[in-house]
């Protein structure tokens, strides 16, 4: 319940803050790198693949690092670099 | 002769509910995973709209999704808790909770809808708008096939609190009923994670 909490006021506080510093795309990032911690937590407890067979545990992390880095990527080197990494 | 004894000791690996369940839960994974990179590549082609759409969004209505939904996992994490225990007491309770914060999300989420009708914005105002009610919208659908799902499990943990007395059940019946659960509530974990990662997506990144 903690978390829960402290993710939302991590939410609200972000979202304020980068009105005010004007450097949105590190708190962006933040965010989604925050975002994507929550993810894990969920998927390892709520969800309880921290039991999980080794398979279960590789492919649920492996989501989570390639969907979040492609985001990353994405964001802050712009989708022409990725088409010109694609070719 | 030790390591013998720590591979005995060491708890079996399991996984939570059905196999077909998970092959289900990371196919939805991996489609809304896409869903994710195309817009943020596309947000990267047309970076003004999206930041002007974005601007008309209220970030409140996300947050408080965000927290309902999380909230509501967690209840359902400690009713499957509940429900692994010889006596089953609280889980009913907590799914109670649980559809409750799931009913508030989407109360919150049709007022927001409504808004942004009357305002005259649809799945054609822009691209943005476009993703917005494409991915929420699948996800709402994700919800409310959740809330079955959820009144299903409020039904097995009521059986369960009546069979308390029973000693008779065999345990490979008890065994069938957790698969059941822990699929559903994965199911209704998945459908929290995803908004997880939507709220920011689509509120938050500047």
């Amino acid at each position: 319940m903690l978390a829960t909490c402290l993710s939302w006021w991590l939410g609200q506080d972000h979202s304020v803050s980068s009105d005010i510093s004007g450097d949105y795309r590190i708190v962006s990032s933040g965010l989604i790198v925050i975002a994507f911690i929550k993810v894990r937590i969920v998927i390892r407890y709520f969800m309880e693949v921290r039991e999980a067979p080794l398979a279960l545990k590789l492919v649920c992390d492996g989501w989570v690092v390639l969907v979040c880095g492609a985001i990353i990527y994405l964001y802050w080197f712009g989708s022409a670099s990725a088409v010109a990494v694609i070719i | 002769m030790n390591t013998a004894l720590q591979k005995i000791n060491k708890p079996k690996p399991h996984v939570p509910g059905e196999v077909g369940i998970w092959v289900f839960i990371l196919g939805d994974m991996a489609i809304f995973g896409l869903f994710f990179i195309v817009f943020v590549y596309y947000r990267g082609l047309n970076i003004d709209v999206y930041l002007q759409s974005q601007a008309t969004l209220n970030q409140n209505y996300g947050a408080i999704n965000t927290l309902f939904l999380l909230a509501s996992s967690w209840f359902v994490a400690m009713a499957v808790d509940d429900m692994r225990s010889k006596v089953v007491r609280l889980a009913p309770h907590f799914f109670i909770l649980a559809m409750l914060c799931g009913l508030s999300f989407a109360v919150v989420k049709i007022i927001e809808y409504r808004e942004k009708i009357s305002a005259g914005i649809t799945l054609t105002t822009n691209d943005f708008y476009m993703y917005y009610y494409i991915f929420t919208g699948l996800h709402f659908l994700h919800v409310l096939i959740g809330m079955g799902v959820l009144v299903f499990l409020w039904f097995k943990a009521r059986a369960a609190v009546r069979r308390n007395a029973d000693a008779s059940i065999a345990e490979k019946e008890n065994e069938k009923e957790m698969m059941l659960i822990e699929s559903g509530a994965s199911y209704w974990h998945m459908v929290d994670l995803l908004w997880i990662v939507l709220f920011p997506l689509l509120y938050l990144m500047k």
